[in-house]
């Protein structure tokens, strides 16, 4: 006995549903499964049900009408959503052009369809709406004919999959410039403000001679301005100041992090 | 001591030179106390004389409306600064908590005065639930941030997307249709760097171009990480979680969830990601939602001015962030409840699951994978699994128990290793020596050359007939028109075989590097590679299994289950189950981790294999070592947290562990109405301690009341600048009433309104069990111990801390701060 399994006996359940005939359960969840045994069994003859139900056995333009519920079962496609209708974009005529020119498109519907007798495995890509994200519509060219079609139709598994590439550009760039940002001020920080300070307090070394310049590190100098800052008080020198103390924060953090290995070691 | 070093500089500094250094509190970016009522320019500069000259920043000076003691005399005016912590110490969760419900009080007390009162009440009362919101918002945007930015620039160390250059490897073949059900991610859009730069896809030259080019990439995004890190916020290296936790117990790192270490993180972590280091981001990511969170919370006056308020909205922000990192808001909620949390009340519980629903929703609307999922790796299986199977799963938690024993000695001695010796002092050095280890071997291994969540999201996925990875490379009967989902059993192919071999080297290859990964001075999670071993160990169980049942279908075992056909083997569920109890192995979670691998896969029914498996692991690991990699790391740092999980079973006695000991010196103690300014300012000088208790005379040595040493340093410098007439031979008055003075002597100090007046206390006969219990279940920062209503001593909490690392045979003096 299988422990905890539920859905090893799918198809079972729905072979016995299917044919019962007029059976009013063949609804909306039941038709999920019941489009897939009926045309499972369609292709040896005789296990399709007799008049009672024409309509469903008959292959293709049944399984068209059922589609919806279809995939929902038996594709195990991404959640199908209602933006994916707002999404829905007339396909062009088909034919690689068309799909050159939706490669970046945000909806596709893909279909992998494993190895059936000769023909090897292949993966279809098209740009459908979801109601159309099914075997039959998305496989062009059909590899097989006739019979086989509903065969090598049921292996395939077509996933409806929405992207939103606006999203994508923006995050990257996003990222990039922060990113660029970081990197430049960082760059300024280490190797550009300390040749600055020096050839400051190089010249002006003459007339004041006790500012301590001999600490090349970044931000050491942090403390000095941070006096003198205060005496002045305008928009400018706040600013510096706020920079100034987040820098001697850093330094803190640094020293406690890398040097005295207090925290997070 | 470490400790008492950093009291004294800080305290100098900040102290008493500060009237000299003048800012605003309003340019402190970082929001500390930002939200004050009260106005005069002398206070601003008072209290932010100490934020301004250094140690504390960002987290947490709220600025204090009516603070210290709730037996406050409200007639005195309240002294701006006091009530608040110092950088590295502990807070007085009774203390919070009474400030808490004062504030509450006054303001239900007023709300029936105005409509503008009943509008402040309301919006005090939804201040909670909105600073959830906004947290759950922001940890779910910058997890979006996180995923996209990382599979982008994981992928660039391959190649490149030509037409659109911010698409990743799988989403510039999106629209492909050029894509073979061999080669699924071959699309003429995409170039690898061999491609570009010599012109040739396949052959020898081609592959060493696209190596030293991964390798390249990888060096360049560590060496980024590890100078941002160090350059801008050194706070966010580190999986975060250890520190969270003793934040969340009551400690308070300043800047550790400040703005720049949230910017920092997010930045440094993709970078980390990318550089293809065997690390995740779940664990930053948590850090990351508390960075959210503690900023959120200075909007609003309830969360910023209190400590303990604070950290409910911290314990939210926790589980948004595992909601997050792995699509699984209740696991994010029992996460914050089981592992991070301390004080976590059931209105937090509340809080905590709406801030993960919120956090979940964002990210799901982002989409950053493209498959509508929250995580890369979600897999749903609906095969069944079998009573015998339930051997290898528990074999599959002794390997996770092991493996979290293993990395968690190996890990911890290696850190010592950095915090102790020389070798500690190159960080970068590191980083980029292990970066290029790392890409060296991973590269010629396809597993190892994965992102490590593509190679879990592989070794989840099950085999059907529409993989085609060499991991499913079975040998196939092409004869049935079967379905889809019912794949029997099959003999294992060439692939196969060959794959197992790549896996056990893959295996090996993360054990070690992970071993010395974590701890690096980048941003570091532990739950993707964890769970990467497991799935990896998982997955090559289940093969075996699964041939072992193809095999020998006739064995007692398998002859009721596995017939000739059936599918009876899933190998991708061993894989989670490896997972699982890998994580279980080294996080020692039990509850939360089920959960969440289960929201993982979405599949219920196999709930009674994973708990089998981590309980296995969590027995096993305990065995070799109760605790688990975070509360080792807490130990590892001397962080002071109480784990409320440990027993106390020592028989000692309060008067065993308080001080002063037998030879120590007398405890400092002030006298209620006869010192002076200048006696208290020496008493502070020349000691550290943290508080003084307050007595009625040295002769009666009754107990009257506890005052901090932070709250009296403010109270003096604040009385010297503002009250007319506080010179250094004034009284200070702790009393009720003023002592009747010599009238030409100068004006009395009152300072009644800083005095704690109901300080804990318990006899020196009590037992420490029962004072461990009472500091853990209330918060304790310090209790004074009396005998005979006589002041007899104090025991603090590091106090506690260094008196149980002693009984546990440890060294006391490992434990930092107070």
């Amino acid at each position: 006995q299988p422990w905890g399994g539920q859905s090893a006996a799918v198809n079972k359940h729905c072979l016995t549903r299917a044919w019962r005939p007029n059976s009013p359960s063949l609804g909306v969840l039941g038709g999920g499964y019941c489009w897939g045994s009926c045309v499972a069994n369609s292709t040896s003859p005789g296990a399709c049900p007799g008049p009672a139900q024409p309509r469903r056995c008959d292959p293709l333009p049944s399984c068209r009408l059922d589609q919806r519920e279809a995939h929902r079962g038996l594709h195990r496609e991404a959640t199908p959503t209602r933006a994916a209708h707002r999404l829905r974009k007339p396909t062009g005529s088909g034919g690689q052009e068309a799909c050159g020119r939706q490669n970046f498109e945000d909806v596709r519907c893909k279909c992998i369809c494993p190895p059936y007798k000769e023909n090897s495995g292949h993966i279809y890509n098209k740009n459908i709406s979801q109601k159309d994200c099914d075997c039959l519509h998305v496989v062009e060219p059909m590899p097989v004919r006739g019979p086989d079609v509903e065969a090598y139709c049921l292996r395939c598994e077509c996933k409806y999959e929405e992207r939103s590439s606006v999203t994508i550009k923006v995050t990257i760039i996003i990222y990039l410039s922060i990113l660029g940002l970081l990197l430049l001020y960082m760059v300024y920080l280490t190797l550009v403000e300390p040749i600055l300070k020096r050839r400051l307090f190089g010249h002006s070394q003459l007339i004041q001679s006790d500012d301590d310049i001999g600490d090349h590190q970044p931000f050491a100098n942090a403390h000095d301005v941070l006096a003198r800052s205060r005496s002045r008080a305008n928009v400018l020198n706040k600013v510096e100041y706020a920079q100034q103390r987040w820098k001697l924060q850093v330094q803190e953090q640094r020293k406690s992090v890398f040097d005295r290995h207090v925290v997070l070691s | 001591m470490e400790s008492e070093q950093l009291f004294h500089r800080g305290y100098y500094r900040n102290s008493y030179n500060s009237i000299t250094s003048a800012s605003s509190d309003e340019e402190l970016l970082d929001g500390a106390g930002v939200i004050m009522d009260f106005q005069t320019s002398e206070d601003d500069n008072l209290l932010d004389g100490d934020t301004a000259v250094g140690t504390h920043y960002t987290m947490t000076n709220g600025g204090s409306i009516n603070s210290s003691t709730h037996l406050l005399d409200l007639l005195d005016e309240p002294i701006p600064g006091v009530g608040t912590y110092d950088d590295f110490h502990t807070i007085d969760w009774v203390r919070e908590k009474c400030k808490d419900r004062e504030r509450h009080r006054r303001i239900n007390s007023k709300k029936k005065e105005s409509a503008w009162e009943m509008t402040k009440s309301l919006y005090d009362a939804w201040s909670g639930w909105l600073v959830v919101t906004l947290t759950g918002l922001a940890s779910g945007a910058l997890a979006g941030l996180i995923d996209i930015a990382a599979d982008w620039m994981t992928d660039l160390k391959e190649g490149i997307c030509l037409s659109a250059l911010w698409y990743n490897h799988e989403q510039c073949c999106w629209g492909s249709n050029e894509t073979t059900f061999e080669e699924r991610d071959k699309c003429p859009q995409w170039k690898t760097w061999a491609e570009l730069i010599i012109g040739q896809a396949e052959g020898p030259g081609s592959y060493i171009m696209n190596y030293i080019m991964y390798i390249f990439w990888a060096l360049s995004f560590a060496f980024l990480a590890v100078s941002l890190v160090k350059v801008f916020a050194p706070y966010a290296c580190g999986s975060g979680i250890p520190e969270i936790k003793t934040i969340l117990s009551g400690f308070i790192i300043r800047g550790y969830l400040g703005k720049w270490t949230l910017m920092i993180k997010t930045i440094t972590l993709v970078l980390a990601v990318a550089s293809g280091l065997s690390l995740g981001k779940e664990g930053p990511l948590v850090h990351v939602a508390c960075c959210c969170g503690n900023i959120f919370s200075y909007l609003f006056p309830k969360y910023s001015t209190n400590e303990a308020k604070k950290r409910e909205v911290l314990s939210a922000a926790s589980a948004a962030g595992v909601s997050v990192a792995f699509g699984a808001p209740i696991g994010g909620v029992l996460f914050s409840l089981e592992e991070v949390s301390y004080y976590f009340p059931l209105k937090t519980l509340w809080r905590s699951f709406f801030a993960a629903l919120v956090a979940a929703f964002v990210l799901r609307s982002i989409n950053p994978f493209g498959n509508s999922r929250l995580v890369l790796f979600y897999v749903e299986y609906h095969t069944p699994w079998y009573l015998f199977e339930l051997f290898p799963f528990i074999l599959l938690g002794v390997f996770g128990g092991l493996w979290g024993a293993f990395f968690i000695r190996a890990n911890i001695a290696w850190c010592r290793r950095r915090k102790s010796t020389k070798f500690g002092k190159y960080p970068v050095l590191e980083v980029i020596i292990v970066a290029a280890i790392t890409a060296v071997i991973a590269f010629p291994n396809p597993y190892t050359r994965l992102n490590t969540s593509e190679l879990i999201k592989e070794l989840f996925t099950d085999c059907g007939p529409l993989e085609s990875s060499s991991l499913c490379d079975y040998r196939n009967d092409m004869n049935a028109s079967k379905i889809v989902d019912d794949i029997p059993d099959r003999p294992a192919g060439i692939g196969v075989y060959s794959a197992i071999w790549q896996l056990c080297l893959a295996l090996i290859f993360k054990i070690i590097m992970t071993v010395f990964t974590f701890g690096i001075k980048v941003p570091s999670g532990l739950f993707i590679p964890s769970m990467a071993i497991g799935a990896i160990a998982g997955r090559i169980v289940g093969i075996a299994v699964e041939q072992l049942a193809y095999y020998h279908h006739d064995w007692f075992i398998f002859k009721e289950w596995c017939e000739v056909g059936a599918d009876c083997i899933t190998p991708g569920l061993y894989a989670m189950v490896g997972a699982a109890a890998c994580l279980g192995g080294v996080t020692r979670m039990t509850v939360s981790l089920v959960v969440i691998v289960f929201e993982l896969t979405g599949g219920l029914e196999y709930i009674v294999p994973l708990m089998a498996a981590v309980m296995t692991s969590k027995w096993v690991g305990d065995a070799f070592g109760r605790e688990g990699i975070y509360e080792a790391h807490i130990r590892l740092n001397g962080y002071p947290f109480l784990d409320a999980k440990e027993e106390f079973t020592h028989t000692t006695l309060a008067a065993d562990v308080m001080r002063p000991r037998r030879n120590d010196p007398p405890l400092a103690v002030l006298t209620q109405d006869n010192m002076t300014v200048d006696d208290i300012e020496n008493m502070i000088n020349e000691t550290s301690y943290n508080g003084f208790p307050v007595i009625m005379s040295k002769e009666s040595q009754r107990l009257v009341g506890f005052a901090l040493r932070r709250d009296l340093t403010i109270a003096i410098e604040s009385a010297r600048k503002k009250q007319e007439g506080i010179v250094g031979s004034s009284r200070v008055c702790f009393a009720q009433h003023t002592p009747s003075l010599p009238a030409e002597s100068p004006r009395p100090l009152k300072l009644r309104s800083i005095l704690d007046m109901s300080p804990f206390t318990v006899t020196d006969h009590t037992p420490m069990e029962i004072v461990v219990d009472i500091f853990r279940k209330l918060g304790l920062r310090q209790c004074l111990v009396t005998h005979n209503g006589r002041l007899l001593g104090i025991i603090t909490k590091k106090d506690i801390l260094r008196h149980m690392a002693q009984t546990a045979n440890q060294d006391p003096a490992s434990i930092m701060f107070n």
